[in-house]
């Protein structure tokens, strides 16, 4: 089953696997050791792929970043710089390219034919390329990057972990949008979802770390980093999430509207005469806390503006909050209960001033929250509900690219 | 006071006749295809007698001149003469942000309206012709404007608020303004009443499900949400409308099926929804039977998609208010449709919602509790009545007047 036995694993319990987030002009990285205790060796970045600027920008732990500028016209150059300062004798982390077992990828959208990590074959490019129409700024990205590892480590294990796989457990109640149905049949328009490989996490992280069973617990996830969504998981499984056909369903977010009134878009559309690719791009980026607030995406400016008594950041910030308790009372009500409510990513995770927002005023649900414990924690699993609450309250640190390293690992290793 | 209530469409006019010492209809009636071939009136007395008429009815003065015609007619009419109509109530669509009440109609009142018709260019005009015609046959009767939008005024701005550039509100107005605020403030009042709940102190969620469809959640007697928004596509599945749905579907579907944003907007409000999912009807008896007796299951897969979304509104206003008191179901479905109220309030236990199957099944058309006694939340059905709440607006109105 693994590709080429050309390569096997140096050492069966613990591997060195490469995980790579390409995005249209960029391409994250991090090199972990999986298995045992898992250990990040180097992470980075490759910014501005095929734009002026370009750059990679490498960071070992407990030594100085390491910076390079230069032209990096496509995704096998960027992956070619990655792959050079890792084996680099002063700034790198290994001896040879052989030290690294398998790649993981992340892959935006696996459409309906992904419902869980696959190891990549044939089959399994086609299907991401079969999804270029539904993610046309991120899958031919992913693919670029498959591409790259094969030509630049020919017959590496590589993986591709889907953020919409978990999702696919959504029936069609739940992700059909009231369209005319052909609109399924022909172009696939449907709810997705995405944030996957987090939601999946941090559940199941929050669950081990209450020492319960995933398999009786009506879980809700908030993942609120630049994007932002919420998942509905009973007995483990997505059963609903708010992000649909695109991202830019549901909440809003640093710079995209989230939901609103279709109406309101074509007016808008209408009246200032732009075609379907300007109203997509004014939501996506001029939108969210930045469109309302005139100031910022970043939700710790606007924290700190709000305190100091910008209107405009205040009412971002209530807007943010409202839509996030909007989202867990419908959740709550289609769960017909709730156990456990989890806050992870960026702002969940760090932002004390919007987890208390959100979680005012839910007493009726059995939300009892920690006013005190909640305030200034910050990336920690850590319960910020008082004993007596009927639901635990929880923030849980995200980690996608563990994640999908164990992905790797699990599926690699399945010999 | 006699009271005449118009509700003005783009090609009709629904009036009714009001006697309000006692709250009676002493006439209703429509007018239908104005400007159109085959114009028709129908009439209907307080004795329950019908009568059509039908001829050629240009617009919707000479619609009008034909109701205060019929009126005082000898034979069909229940009134002697024009001069016992003392106020005339109008239904108006859209009162943007200017509008958060009814109001006594004036010369600045028709300015502000007809600025509002930017907002509302097919419901508005219609609404302002009535009132027109109404000025030009009855020049000294006083006339109100009711607003299918001022209930919802009192949003709270994190509650309007689209998450879009500001200035797109600034200049525009746009923003969630939502519609059947006459009928939901009409039956959130009604259930208070029958139930006993304080207004001031109740947290109660209104369905108005009709051909159009809407929440709203009423926070102290205030409208603090609702489902429609910036126009009444947003929100819940409706007959022929999407409701909620992803932008970028709508983006991608305009670009794939190269149509522009008149096609995109009809597509989305009138070949969506139940008759979009069904492929059936927009109608919801004919979705029912298609279902039920025909087990057609893309019919019945719109009728689980219709009453999800419900729940999940209901779900997240009650979140919003912090809370929830009483779920009152209104409109044509609402009043009258066993099945869908009861799919919507299956699996509410954790709200506190407890359905009351032999309470629930057969009810149409009555004010009743369909809940079961130890249900924390009680559920109603109240039949709305928009006409009445206009006429007891318009009569409060002129007599501070």
């Amino acid at each position: 089953m693994i590709p080429g036995a050309f390569f096997k694993p140096i050492n069966q319990t613990i591997m060195n696997i490469l995980v790579l987030n390409c995005g249209s002009s960029s391409i994250k990285y991090q090199l972990l050791s999986v298995h045992g205790s898992d250990n990040l060796l180097a992470k980075g970045i490759v910014d501005r792929i095929g734009i002026e600027g370009s750059c990679l920008l490498h960071k070992v732990p407990n030594q100085e970043d390491y910076l390079v500028k230069t032209d990096i016209k496509n995704h096998k150059i960027g992956i070619g710089l990655i792959l050079k300062a890792l084996t680099d004798p002063e700034v790198g982390v290994l001896n040879k390219l052989e030290e690294i077992e398998a790649v993981g990828h992340r892959v935006a959208h696996g459409g309906e034919t992904f419902t869980e990590a696959r190891i990549i074959d044939a089959d399994v490019k086609k299907g991401i390329s079969d999804c270029f129409e539904l993610a046309p700024l991120h899958n031919p990205a992913n693919y670029d990057g498959i591409k790259a590892m094969e030509e630049l480590l020919p017959g590496i294990p590589q993986v591709a972990v889907f953020d919409t796989a978990f999702h696919q457990t959504m029936t069609p109640d739940v992700y059909l949008y009231s369209l005319p149905y052909e609109y399924y049949e022909r172009l696939r328009v449907r709810r997705y979802g995405f944030h996957g490989t987090s939601h999946k996490y941090v559940a199941e992280k929050a669950c081990k770390f209450l020492n319960r069973d995933i398999k009786k617990q009506k879980i809700i996830t908030c993942h609120l980093g630049n994007g932002a969504s919420i998942t509905a998981i009973d007995g483990g499984k997505s059963i609903d999430t708010s992000m649909g056909f695109t991202p830019n369903e549901g909440l809003m977010m640093g710079t995209r509207s989230g939901s609103i009134d279709p109406g309101a878009l074509l007016y808008i559309g209408c009246r200032e005469g732009m075609d379907s690719n300007e109203l997509n791009d004014m939501l996506n980026k001029e939108s969210g806390v930045k469109g309302i607030s005139q100031l910022s995406s970043d939700m710790r400016d606007l924290a700190t503006a709000a305190r100091e008594g910008n209107e405009r950041a205040r009412l971002a910030l209530k807007m943010y909050a409202h839509r996030v308790k909007q989202y867990i009372g419908a959740y709550a009500a289609e769960l017909n209960g709730l156990d456990i409510l989890v806050f992870t990513g960026g702002i969940g995770e760090n932002n004390d001033y919007v987890r208390d927002l959100v979680c005012k005023n839910l007493q009726y649900l059995g939300i009892i929250f920690d006013d005190e414990k909640n305030v200034g924690l910050h990336g920690q699993d850590e319960i910020i509900s008082l004993p007596g609450s009927h639901v635990t309250v929880m923030t849980v640190t995200t980690n996608e690219e563990l994640v999908i390293a164990r992905e790797t690992y699990e599926l690699v290793n399945v010999e | 006071m006699k009271i005449l209530v118009l509700n003005c469409g783009s090609s009709s006019i629904k009036y009714q006749l009001f006697n309000m010492t006692e709250q009676l209809v002493l006439a209703k009636g429509v007018v239908e295809k104005i400007g159109m071939q085959g114009s028709f009136m129908k009439h209907e007395k307080e004795s329950g007698d019908k009568v059509k008429f039908e001829g050629e009815i240009l617009d919707h003065k000479i619609g009008i001149e034909y109701v205060l015609g019929v009126l005082t007619s000898q034979k069909h009419g229940c009134i002697a003469g024009l001069e016992e109509i003392n106020a005339v109530g109008h239904r108006v669509v859209h009162g943007g942000e200017a509008f958060k009440g009814s109001v006594f109609i004036n010369d600045e009142v028709i300015q502000e309206m007809e600025k509002c018709v930017e907002l509302a260019p097919l419901h508005n005009p219609p609404n302002l012709k009535g009132i027109y015609a109404m000025q030009a046959l009855l020049p000294d009767v006083p006339q109100v404007g009711v607003f299918d939008t001022a209930f919802h005024q009192t949003m709270p701005q994190h509650a309007f608020m689209y998450g879009i550039p500001y200035a797109l509100y600034s200049k525009y107005g746009i923003r969630r303004y939502g519609f059947h605020g006459t009928s939901h403030r009409y039956v959130a009042s009604r259930a208070a009443e029958f139930l006993g709940l304080d207004p001031k102190n109740s947290k109660i969620i209104s369905c108005h499900l009709g051909n159009g469809a809407s929440v709203c959640a009423v926070k102290n007697g205030e409208s603090v949400d609702t489902s429609m928004g910036f126009t009444p596509v947003e929100g819940l599945i409706m007959g022929t409308r999407s409701g909620d749905i992803d932008l970028g579907a709508v983006t991608f579907i305009m670009d794939k099926e190269k149509i522009g944003t008149k096609s995109a907007s009809t597509l989305f409000n009138k070949h969506a929804g139940m008759l979009g999912i069904s492929g059936v009807s927009s109608d919801a008896r004919d979705i029912e039977i298609a279902a039920l007796e025909k087990g057609n299951e893309r019919a019945k897969l719109a009728m689980k998609m219709y009453d999800y979304r419900v729940r999940k509104y209901i779900g997240s206003y009650a979140a919003a208010m912090g809370g929830i008191d009483a779920l009152v179901f209104t409109g044509g479905i609402g009043e009258n449709a066993d099945i869908t109220r009861s799919g919507i309030c299956e699996d509410l236990e954790f709200l506190g919602i407890e359905l009351d199957e032999n309470l629930n099944n057969g009810l149409r058309g009555k004010e009743q509790v369909i809940s079961k006694e130890g249900s924390r939340v009680k559920v109603v059905v109240v039949p709305t009545n928009e006409e009445l709440m206009i006429a007891i607006d318009t009569e409060t109105i002129v007599k501070n007047h």
